[in-house]
């Protein structure tokens, strides 16, 4: 299988010295659904936040469709084809209301504003959130804004999702439709929870990240 | 969303359907700022009545709830109390007696000219800008080429604002549910140096991800538009121009 994402023997250490990450090697092909299990401050979050640029790793590449990640112009080519779902939905929703915030990508991404609601209304629907469109995001619950959050990421269009804890916060209904999301979905997957029966629905392969290593379930 | 930690426009003045409602906010910003010029230049008792009355019948075009009026002025108010408790007593000059209270004529004048100044500039702005949703407010100001960064930064205030309270008050419920109790001491003081310290760094830390999701999400600047601008009628023009001069009008009188 051709790989999406290619991470090689990547290293990251905190400034305080502690070596979070030692030596991650992980190959994800299109379409494929991976887990990835681990204890609080094992390292999950950093691994995403590695493997969109927002830290740079202390060693070893990413490689993203066959290119290393190294300079700006690839970031920007990766950013664009990579969605990342915060652990907390209150970072990521910033704009006004729900439909602008879920706008906010597909117009900067370069879509008329006629194409980018249509896309924002698109998403807002498949997430259950087509009536809170005009909402303002701190009017929202929880689990809503976590669901805004999601559709924020996925009317980018990404190749690849990477969510990180995408269940805290949802009550059972949200959850279903979130597993019918990512079950239904034919992008390439990467999801870090503790929640293993919810990864257990959908994902074809997982890892527990323990002392900096992944390793294989 | 818990009521006493709501700090975002009130919904009662939002929710309306009258002409100030739908008037273009550009032409209310504006309508502010001449408000505010005039608020702040007038001298006479005359036109600060005439402003103080021009705020009233923007508030009843408005349809303004009367509670949600009377409130807003009653804290308002409140604070003015302060200068009506001291001016009168300690301004200086000509003075009359209240039994045997000395009360400046001067202070009372003062205190009175700040109310009525401050009461007309509140219900003006509840009038032309507490009828318009914050972000159509922040839309106006860049019509206006307000600076960006200023825009962003009112913006990202209003947003995450009721935000940084709700962590504020996880932070002081925790304190107090292990026995924290405040006093005149050092160790006070101290609990609460710490508790600044820990909202400053929750609200940096906030930011930085915040602006990492922006980055995320192809963020170069500014907010893009997804809906372009209305066109202003010559009617709503119109009736901004008629409020616009009369306070130009009290002003000059």
């Amino acid at each position: 299988m051709k790989a999406l994402l290619k991470l090689q023997h990547v290293k990251f250490t905190y400034p305080d010295g502690k070596e979070v990450l030692k030596n991650i090697t992980l190959s994800i092909g299109f379409g494929e659904k991976i887990a990835i299990i681990g204890r609080n401050g094992s390292g999950k979050s950093t691994l995403f936040n590695l493997i969109v640029g927002l830290l740079k790793p202390k060693g070893g590449k990413v490689i993203f469709m066959d290119k290393s990640v190294e300079d700006k112009k690839s970031l920007m080519r990766l950013r664009r084809k990579v969605g990342f779902l915060f652990q907390d939905p209150e970072d990521q929703l910033f704009c006004p209301t729900l439909l602008e915030d879920v706008a906010f990508g597909p117009l900067n991404m370069g879509l008329s504003p006629v194409e980018a609601k249509e896309k924002a209304l698109e998403v807002l629907d498949l997430v259950g959130l087509a009536g809170f469109a005009n909402h303002p995001p701190y009017f929202l619950s929880e689990g809503q804004k976590r669901m805004g959050a999601l559709a924020a990421v996925l009317a980018m269009d990404p190749d690849l999702l990477l969510l990180d804890e995408p269940t805290s916060g949802l009550d059972e209904k949200a959850q279903a439709r979130l597993e019918e999301i990512l079950i239904n979905t034919d992008k390439t997957t990467l999801v870090a929870s503790h929640d293993k029966p919810f990864l257990n629905k959908f994902a074809t392969r997982s890892y527990t990240l323990s002392n900096g290593i992944l390793l294989p379930h | 969303m818990n009521k006493h930690l709501d700090i975002t426009q009130d919904r009662d003045l939002l929710q309306g359907s009258s002409g100030l409602h739908n008037m273009d906010p550009r032409l209310k910003v504006f309508t502010s700022f001449v408000l505010a010029a005039t608020v702040a230049l007038t001298n006479s008792w005359i036109s600060l009545l005439g402003l103080m009355g021009t705020s009233m019948l923007l508030a009843i075009w408005g349809k303004l709830p009367l509670s949600k009026v009377v409130s807003r002025l009653a804290a308002l108010d409140s604070i003015l109390v302060i200068l009506w408790l001291t001016l009168p007593l300690t301004y200086g000059g000509e003075k009359y007696y209240l039994g045997h209270i000395p009360l400046y004529v001067e202070g009372i004048k003062t205190a009175l000219a700040i109310t009525l100044r401050s009461n007309a500039a509140l219900l003006g702005f509840m009038a032309l800008l507490g009828t318009t949703p914050m972000h159509k407010n922040l839309e106006a100001l860049r019509s206006f080429y307000f600076p960006q960064k200023l825009i962003l930064l009112l913006h990202f205030t209003y947003r995450y604002g009721h935000v940084l309270v709700k962590e504020a008050l996880k932070v002081q419920q925790a304190m107090e549910l292990r026995g924290f109790d405040p006093g005149l001491n050092l160790f006070t003081l101290r609990s609460y140096g710490n508790f600044m310290g820990v909202i400053f760094l929750k609200a940096f830390k906030r930011a930085e991800r915040v602006t990492n999701a922006m980055a995320l999400r192809g963020f170069h600047g500014s907010f893009p538009e997804l809906e372009p601008p209305k066109k202003v009628s010559l009617a709503e023009i119109t009736k901004c121009a008629v409020f616009c001069a009369i306070f130009v009008g009290c002003a000059v009188i």
